[in-house]
């Protein structure tokens, strides 16, 4: 491989990285790709020069990818059908009706988890999304994600047996109680949420370099 | 730096759009790289594949071009892009919207050039050293 073949190559999986971290589907991925190696082909200009860099260029297709509020939403969505769920389809849709109260153990277990679940998301998910890492690099990463992430499911149902039930703080519906649960989840996730999701879409469509 | 000044190219990005569709309607069926040099021949230099081909994606998108993967004798595969009666239809109202204000901006620009000319002055001027280019229309 030459220094050509090997700029390209770089290029063209860094460009696949950043273009799969914007969600784009697979064959438009394959498609951006091709274009970019028929163009070098045809010119033997260094891919940079023309598309700018990988994290530019796939910049130039973010319009197509989920944009963060509609990501949000939906992850508030599943959030909200995995709590009332369960509820609705064991027959027991009426207790989130009842009022029911939230010690100091209940709010320390669900704040620990919210915190937990956003730092396993920052510092385990998202670097083993990196466009830097190889194949193997990636697949490490991943299952040091798999594994944290399985110690911090376990770490909730321990830390509640381990911690005394503490006076009731405040009394609630289910329904109300499960908003409360998604709105600070929501929040966490949205201040630890990765590079990509913070460049907005740019509306002006094509940009001269 | 760009040899296209950064006023042509804050145009550019109103009219690309049709100046792709009008390259391909005359041309007929093209792919990415000869586009940039018909472009580049027509008077737009300098234009990049990171600006022209996210372009023609939107475009066929719009189902304004269609595309066809063809492989050639050496070389890889390459995207030929043609226009559709939908992107000539685009053309036809977007090239009558453009000569239609073109006109309006060059009435505005002649007033000016007659108003800031001293009195008594020819009123046909050029300007020296002026990035205007071709006439738009």
């Amino acid at each position: 491989m030459n220094d050509t073949e090997r700029t390209l190559h770089q290029y063209v999986e860094e460009l696949t990285m950043r273009l799969r971290m914007r969600n784009l589907p697979p064959e438009q991925i394959g498609q951006v790709v091709a274009e970019v190696e028929a163009h070098v082909a045809d010119t033997g200009e260094a891919p940079a020069d023309v598309f700018g860099t990988p994290q530019e260029y796939a910049a130039q297709f973010a319009d197509r990818a989920p944009r963060p509020l509609r990501a949000y939403l939906l992850v508030g969505a599943l959030m909200v059908a995995l709590i009332v769920g369960p509820y609705v389809l064991t027959g027991r849709a009426m207790e989130l009706s009842q009022t029911r109260g939230v010690d100091t153990r209940s709010l320390l277990v669900v704040v620990g988890a919210i915190v937990a679940t956003a730092l396993w998301y920052r510092f385990a998910v998202v670097p083993a999304q990196s466009a830097q890492l190889g194949r193997r690099g990636r697949l490490d990463r991943a299952m040091v994600a798999a594994v944290s992430g399985l110690l911090v499911l376990a770490a909730i149902p321990l830390a509640w047996r381990l911690l005394p039930a503490g006076p009731v703080l405040f009394t609630s519906t289910g329904w109300v109680l499960a908003a409360l649960l998604v709105v600070p989840f929501l929040l966490v996730g949205w201040l630890v949420r990765p590079p990509q999701l913070r460049a907005p879409a740019d509306p002006r469509g094509p940009r001269d370099r | 730096m760009s040899a296209v000044p950064e006023r042509q190219a804050q145009w550019l990005r109103g009219v690309l759009d049709l100046a792709v569709l009008a390259t391909l309607d005359r041309d007929g069926t093209a792919y990415g790289y000869v586009l940039l040099q018909a472009l580049d021949r027509a008077g737009i230099p300098d234009l990049k594949g990171g600006t022209l081909y996210p372009l023609l994606g939107r475009l066929e998108a719009d189902a304004l071009v269609t595309s066809e993967w063809r492989t050639g004798q050496s070389g890889p595969a390459r995207k030929y892009f043609t226009i559709t009666p939908a992107g000539r239809g685009v053309l036809a109202e977007g090239a009558a919207g453009w000569r239609e204000f073109a006109a309006r901006i060059a009435a505005i620009l002649a007033d000016d050039a007659d108003q800031a000319d001293p009195p008594g002055a020819d009123t046909v001027t050029s300007a020296p050293g002026s990035h205007g280019g071709e006439d738009p229309t």
